[in-house]
């Protein structure tokens, strides 16, 4: 039996490698393999460093001054698929979509949080994927002094099953009799007797009688965004874009007037799975998920990937604070996520034979996707998930979801480790095992490129889908002898309609504005300066129009500025003839 | 003697004490009137003379600039050698987070001059410059300030920041402000003939517009504040300075600008939130925050929508209403109002934040009441008021109305109220206005926690073990954690240490109600987490089974964020 002194366990957890000392950005290497491979096409933007001083790239494709969409990824440093998928995504519509990209471009941030990433790599401490930032979540005074980590040694952090806890803990689980991978709560009035609680493989390494409750600490940057932002929420960080890695995003992306849509390959999907409308969140002022209005884009852009994928199903991705929520919600133009985490069945289907993969679009019968792990609290709280099962908690996130993966996971022979016994140096006798938190977050590495492959095509439809604004040259009606109506059209080619329906409300992207240059008593009919707002899609047209006194062959000038198209000056003569 | 008595006490003391003083005036070491208003370079320079004539008490820093690049300035009064900064509870007092809200400047500076005077002639002074920290910042928004003393502006304009903002979305920024056609120095109103109009000239006083009776000729209407097309858009004054509200850029219920008009483009997006927001984080003593705006006569509380009503718990609501009314009765004139329920909504406050984010007690006063000027309650603003308010100030706050020939509108009349015509405090009560709001955040300084030990005993049970007990008590209203603190698990839980840890068998808190026993903690006998910490005007006990030997030292150590730490030394009998 392997019995370790107290002394020396801690001696062995103060050697756990918390700091991260080298800034080199992980995804360092796909970054100058995307730029290495398509020599001028793509461009490199630093926008801002990590708090560990790493380099927040954006990698740029496409035309100049084009509706642009940016992808961004890496949020949480567990989610390790996100960047290699944003990068190998980039490299193949260079290569496949070069006509989208003639009029269209592309920004690309693989990766927001490398800290988390470069962290995500070391498997002896519990990481949960945030910043850098400590936290003291079990307000003791002292910030991430007793994380999880790898008790056993093999190399690993799993779950224990702890049969002689500390007096005062009752007992909880059993094994479950039908899946004796799974722990889940005695039923008591069937008379089974508890066996053991259920808690992160941990050492008390604080000494305080609880076990891995003040994990390595970090804010989740994708509850770190403004809007809907949930106040007093760990997770969330002190405040909205308290993180230097969001706010430098969120004041890149407000410097840029050419962001047209945004993709976020993260937790969760709203490509198939989109927000709902018609619900207001508690100002009564602003919609809990989408305006009525974009929910038709939302449903509308479904069908197109529905189609391009073959996806039926998948995990919506939360609104509270995220990246996506922000990019509509108050950034305001159309914002989808792509689910980069483990989903048993799109995987499934992915790697299937063509075949096969056909039959699974059909549709049998399917569960939902796997609900990774939520973070730190979840993971914190004893006797958390994993390899728990029945009688608690949501059934359709987590019970269906742990299935799906423990199915997985013999299928490929890996995530899931078989309880063995442990002597713990504190609390005996322990079992420690259970579903690997990586396995839940990482599609198989198989299915990483055919991920790539649907996320080009999701791009695309996005990039083809993006707002085309543009006016038209003046036009020129004679009312009568020196009076003479002119009108400017504006066009939108695009699917999207100029500003969504949430931009229109926050008032926020700018118009497209026309000031005639005539004396005001020249102008008898139209306001001087005219603004043009929202432009439907689909060949909409909105126009200004003045009626004005002038001679015959006089030409007048219009200051056109717009965010969009910029500045000019547009001359028209006046003439029966002109612009008709 | 109840705990409240001793309360009352403590403050009536304080405040006989001022009142006394200021009939006797102090000697000072720089000469300041507080019956003018000043600019802000004025501001710090008279901080500097201040600092220059006290550097023991007074320390000044510059926590960041302001978007134009003016110093936000904060000065530190404490006395610097009795005790680090930061184990001293702290009273944060700034003003004129809207520019145009001038007189708290005014009121902070008056704060600093009186502490600094007063120190060594005034004992309550003295003891809270001993045992306290102020912390002074005397605008909130300098270049707001600046431009409303040097540009022609309205009673009610540059409250914003100055960050260009396109208010009428046409492509251009804040290129078609109000304009000072007549060159008096303020933004006044523009009157038009009109036979359609709405509105006469009152017959009593020329000076007012009164609405028109049927019948009546000579009708004028309003043609909005003066100004001019600057864009030739066809409108007037649809695009001025700035448009930030400075007060609406904070982390707590934060709202985009559609819900929360001025809320800037995210929470602490512009440079003097952030940088103020830094201080205060940097500062967990600060136990009190008063920031001063204009005007109405208020002492306004959180929280700021009706959503949120029930965020502050009812132990807190005990001590903000203890306050309150006793601003009341300081501030003659001025009432106790919660923000969203008494004046309007508001998202992204500071106040706000401070109080629920940070769990500071915190009050905004809004300064001035027109009742003031009168003396008596119902200020009514009708032609006789102005009458008499124009006979006290001469008639300096008012501009005749006299034509004008506008570009587009043809002959209008122009004039009305100049900037100091309402919101500000006249010049000759200003002095007043600042000491009253001095002494109220005084009372709310010295409401800070302060700790004590009350009882330490130990008694021997046998086999060189002994039964220790401690009380600590908090003689003040504010609580060490303040409720909201409590329940949303802000900032560092009080925590009581013993030493030798080795010693301590066993440790927890003895209940108020049974002496007999206490509850032990189960680890960590030796270090008590204390997430409750001492609440208002309280007392808590504790006791530990220590093993020693007699004339064996303990050493008890309390600390608590915003209370100064306590130790105790106790022998085992």
């Amino acid at each position: 039996m392997l019995i370790l002194s107290f002394t020396s366990v801690l001696a062995a957890c103060a050697a756990w490698p918390i700091p991260v000392d080298d800034p080199v950005d992980p995804f360092a290497a796909a970054i100058e393999r995307v730029l290495a491979g398509n020599g001028e096409k793509v461009t490199r933007i630093e926008i801002g460093k990590t708090a560990g001083g790493r380099p927040l790239t954006v990698l740029r494709a496409g035309a100049k001054d084009a509706p642009a969409l940016l992808v961004v990824s890496g949020l949480d440093g567990r989610l390790k698929a996100g960047p290699e998928i944003a990068c190998l995504a980039l490299e193949r519509l260079l290569g496949k979509h070069a006509d989208l990209l003639a009029d269209h471009a592309i920004y690309v941030l693989p990766c927001l949080n490398g800290d988390a990433a470069a962290r995500a790599a070391d498997s002896q401490i519990l990481d949960v994927g945030g910043t850098l930032r400590p936290r003291d979540d079990d307000r003791d005074g002292r910030t991430d002094e007793d994380s999880p980590g790898d008790v056993n040694g093999d190399g690993k952090i799993g779950w224990m099953r702890v049969m002689n806890p500390p007096v005062g803990t009752p007992l909880t689980d059993i094994a479950d009799p039908d899946d004796p991978r799974r722990s889940r709560a005695a039923d008591r009035a069937k008379g089974e007797v508890p066996a053991f609680v259920v808690w992160r493989e941990s050492l008390d390494r604080d000494g305080d009688g609880r076990y891995g409750e003040d994990a390595l600490g970090g804010v989740d940057l994708d509850r770190n965004f403004p809007h809907q932002y949930v106040e007093r929420d760990a997770r969330s960080g002190p405040s909205a874009l308290s993180e230097g890695e969001s706010r430098a995003l969120v004041d890149w992306m407000l410097s840029r007037s050419d962001i047209e849509a945004v993709l976020v390959l993260g937790n969760g999907d709203t490509l198939i799975e989109p927000w709902e409308a018609g619900k207001m969140d508690v100002t009564k002022r602003a919609p809990a998920g989408l305006e009525k209005a974009d929910h038709a884009l939302a449903l509308e852009i479904k069908k197109r990937v529905e189609t391009a994928t073959g996806w039926k199903k998948g995990r919506q991705a939360s609104v509270e604070g995220s990246l996506v929520g922000y990019a509509y919600g108050q950034y305001g133009v159309p914002a989808f996520s792509f689910d980069v985490t483990r989903n048993p069945e799109r995987d499934r289907a992915l790697l299937a034979p063509p075949a096969e993969a056909g039959a699974a679009k059909e549709g049998e019968e399917k569960k939902d996707a796997a609900k990774p792990e939520e973070g730190k609290d979840g993971e914190k709280k004893e006797g958390g998930k994993g390899a728990k099962s029945a009688g608690k908690g949501d059934k359709k996130g987590g019970d269906d979801a742990e299935a799906q993966l423990l199915s997985a996971a013999e299928q490929e022979g890996q995530g899931f480790t078989p309880f063995q016994p442990f002597a713990h140096p504190t609390l005996g006798s322990v079992e420690i095992g259970g579903l690997d938190d990586s396995f839940a977050l990482t599609p198989p590495a198989a299915a990483v490129s055919p991920l790539a492959d649907q996320a080009v095509e999701v791009a695309a439809i996005l990039l083809a889908a993006l707002p085309k604004v543009s006016y038209g040259k003046p036009t020129v009606e004679k009312l009568s002898d020196g009076v003479y109506r002119v009108r400017i059209d504006v066009r939108n080619d695009g699917f999207f309609p100029s500003l969504t329906a949430i931009a229109e409300k926050l008032r926020r992207r700018g118009s497209l504005a026309f000031q005639l240059e005539l004396p005001r008593e020249r102008v008898p009919a139209g306001r001087l300066t005219q603004l043009v707002r929202s432009v439907k899609g689909g060949g909409g047209i909105e126009a200004v129009e003045w009626v004005v006194l002038g001679t015959e062959g006089e030409s007048i000038s219009i200051d056109v500025r717009s965010p969009r198209t910029g500045a000019a000056v547009v001359n028209v003569k006046l003439s029966a003839e002109a612009g008709r | 003697m109840s705990s409240r008595k001793l309360f009352s006490l403590v403050v009536s003391s304080v405040l006989v004490a001022s009142t006394a003083s200021a009939q006797q005036p102090l000697p000072s070491k720089v000469d300041i009137a507080f019956n003018r208003f000043y600019p802000y370079d004025e501001v710090l320079d008279i901080l500097k003379r201040i600092q220059a004539a006290y550097p023991d008490l007074v320390k000044l820093e510059s926590i960041g600039q302001s978007l134009e690049g003016r110093d936000l300035v904060v000065a530190t009064l404490t006395n610097q050698k009795s005790g680090a900064e930061l184990d001293k509870p702290a009273m944060w007092i700034d003003a004129n987070v809207h520019g145009n809200e001038i007189q708290g400047t005014e009121v902070v500076l008056y704060t600093a001059h009186f502490l600094t005077r007063a120190y060594g002639q005034i004992d309550e002074i003295t003891k809270l410059l001993d045992s306290k920290v102020v912390y002074l910042l005397p605008s909130q928004n300098p270049d707001g300030r600046t431009y409303w003393f040097e540009a022609p502006n309205t009673s009610s304009s540059s409250r914003s920041g100055v960050r260009p903002v396109d208010s009428d979305d046409d492509g251009l920024f804040d290129e078609d402000p109000p304009n000072d056609l007549d060159g008096d120095g303020s933004i006044t109103m523009m009157w038009k003939a009109d036979p359609d109009g709405d509105f006469v000239r009152d017959e009593e006083d020329p000076r007012n517009f009164r609405r028109a009776r049927k019948g009546e000729t000579n009708r004028y209407r309003m043609a909005g504040m003066e100004g001019v097309d600057d864009d030739g858009d066809g409108q007037i004054n649809e695009d001025g300075k700035g448009g930030d509200d400075l007060n609406r850029n904070w982390p707590s219920d934060w709202q985009p600008n559609h819900i929360q008009f001025g809320a800037a483009v995210y929470p602490l997006s512009q440079p003097e939130p952030r940088a103020i927001a830094g201080f205060i984080v940097a500062h967990p003593n600060i136990a009190g925050v008063q920031s001063y705006h204009n005007a109405g006569g208020m002492i306004l509380r959180g929280p700021g929508a009706d959503y949120l009503d029930g965020t502050y718990p009812q132990a807190d609501v005990a001590v903000y209403d203890e306050l309150g009314k006793l601003g009341e009765r300081i501030l003659p004139y001025y009432r106790y109002m919660v923000i969203w329920k008494d004046l309007y909504t508001v998202h992204g406050g500071f106040v706000n934040w401070t109080a629920e984010q940070l769990g500071i007690l915190s009050f905004t006063n809004e300064l001035w009441n027109d009742s003031k000027m009168y003396q008596r309650d119902g200020a009514t603003q009708d032609t006789d008021e102005a009458l008499t308010r124009d006979r006290m100030l001469l008639g300096q706050t008012f501009k005749d109305y006299a034509e004008f020939d506008h570009p587009t509108l043809g002959k209008v009349l122009i004039g009305g109220d100049n900037k100091w015509g309402s919101r500000v405090t006249p010049a000759f009560l200003l002095e007043e206005e600042c000491h009253r709001n001095f002494a109220f955040t005084m009372a709310h300084a010295d409401a800070m926690p302060v700790l004590s030990w009350k009882r330490s005993e130990a008694k021997e049970l046998g086999n060189g073990l002994y039964a220790v007990t401690v009380q600590i008590e908090n003689e003040k209203a504010i609580p060490t954690r303040m409720r909201i603190a409590v329940d949303r698990k802000i900032g560092a839980p009080d925590i009581l240490t013993v030493a030798p840890a080795g010693a301590v068998v066993a440790g927890g808190a003895i209940s108020r109600f049974d002496d007999t026993s206490f509850d032990p903690v189960r680890y960590e006998p030796a270090r008590l987490v204390l997430e409750d910490g001492v609440g208002s005007k309280a007392k808590r006990s504790f006791r530990f089974l220590v093993r020693g030997k007699s004339g064996d030292e303990l050493k008890f150590d309390y600390v608590a964020e915003k209370a100064t730490d306590r130790e105790l030394s106790l022998r085992l009998p």
